[in-house]
């Protein structure tokens, strides 16, 4: 059957820092979101400690079928943080390292912590190859690469196609065990790391299968589109995933950019990263600039 | 005989929605064969169901297969050969993609 398009996401990015002056109502957010049968929460909070409200959302979620992922800084990884976290264990953990100097030491992941969030930008892909081997030393068999926060301000990040192919070609040598498990989000990426092996998110799913919440209770199709849907401070999760905002938002995404129309790779990249293409090109019809 | 259960690592939902509208079809004597009335995702792939696809899914929770067969017959108003063999053919494609094991 053909993917489809869905009345509500299935898939949560929940970044809870930096936490604002005025935070949102966490606990109302997390029954909301398990109210909507959501099925997999990505539960960011990379501060130096880790905020009460991870752990209250966690004993939340856990009589809940909902696969939540925590993704901390590793200087928040305390003894007590782990006591505590046991209690209402997320299905995985990983801490978000920035580079080599960065990663764990002696080659090994901390204890209950499954694996490791790689940002991406300009300044870090260079050690995308570092990463893999780190991973293929400590016997890791979890890699994020995650979306990028545009809606945070980042400044949106791509490869070219030299570059890409450079990334392949350094990554090819390293062994990697087969049962490790890598998310990439972005397809043009996902093609340097994987050559051989299609994209398996399809076209775009911002706004469908994903929706994306703030630090301050906004939220967004997807961390790497910055075009607002509606604010949980004034509305319900519900009301916005349902909401006419998102509903008109996905029209535009389903159709292939003007640019991309009679490309032979349209079939397969369907455009691409849409909201890098919105927020680089200034226009849904544009071309992603990682496909140049 | 062995018992079918789900991989636990495969999240799913019901699509309340698409459910109810698969079963006023059904009861109109219309088809609903190609309406997605459950979601299976695992590792960022997305996987639909449709009614009978769903309800077999539902029971992948310690029957074995005939169990399963004898479970739907009692929902289901088809032929019990017809039935056996369209729940065997998709067992076995749940099972090449690691969704059940058969314990």
């Amino acid at each position: 059957m053909t993917l489809p398009e869905l009345t509500t996401p299935i898939r949560l990015y929940w970044d809870l820092t930096p936490l604002p002056s005025a935070p949102p109502d966490h606990g109302k957010i997390c029954a909301e979101i398990i109210d909507l049968k959501i099925l997999s929460l990505d539960l960011t909070a990379t501060g130096s400690t880790v905020p009460e409200a991870c752990f209250s959302i966690l004993e939340q979620c856990r009589t809940a079928r909902l696969a939540v992922t925590l993704t901390l800084s590793p200087e928040a990884l305390s003894e007590e943080v782990g006591q505590r976290l046991a209690a209402a264990p997320p299905k995985e953990l990983l801490i978000q390292v920035t580079g080599p100097d960065r990663f764990p030491p002696h080659r090994s992941l901390p204890p209950g912590v499954d694996g490791i969030s790689f940002p991406v930008t300009g300044d870090t892909w260079r050690r995308i190859p570092d990463l893999f081997r780190f991973a293929a030393d400590s016997g890791c068999r979890r890699l994020v690469l995650p979306m990028q926060r545009l809606y945070a301000g980042e400044e949106a990040f791509y490869l070219s196609r030299r570059e890409l192919e450079a990334l392949t070609a350094e990554l090819a040598p390293i062994p990697r065990d087969p049962d490790m498990r890598v998310t990439v989000h972005d397809p043009f990426l996902w093609r340097g790391i994987f050559p051989h092996t299609p994209f398996p998110e399809g076209r775009c799913q911002a706004a469908n299968t994903m929706l994306a919440i703030d630090p301050k209770g906004v939220v967004y199709p997807c961390p790497t589109m910055p075009v607002p849907l509606g604010d949980l401070a004034s509305g319900t999760l519900r009301d916005i995933a349902r909401g006419e905002a998102k509903k008109e938002l996905r029209k535009k995404l389903l159709r292939l950019p003007a640019a991309c129309v009679g490309c032979v790779d349209a079939g397969s990249c369907t455009g691409g990263c849409r909201g890098r293409g919105e927020q680089l090109g200034g226009s849904w019809e544009g071309i992603d600039p990682a496909c140049r | 005989m062995k018992r079918i259960v789900r991989n636990p690592d495969i999240l799913w939902r019901e699509e309340d929605d698409a459910a109810a509208e698969a079963a006023a079809l059904l009861e109109q004597g219309g088809e609903a064969g190609e309406i997605g009335t459950a979601i299976l995702f695992a590792d960022g792939t997305m996987v639909t169901l449709n009614l009978l696809g769903t309800e077999i899914w539902k029971r992948c929770d310690g029957l074995t297969e005939e169990e399963l067969v004898t479970a739907l017959l009692e929902e289901f108003d088809v032929e019990a050969d017809v039935l056996r063999h369209d729940v065997a053919n998709f067992l076995q494609e749940l099972a090449e993609k690691r969704y059940i094991s058969y314990v």
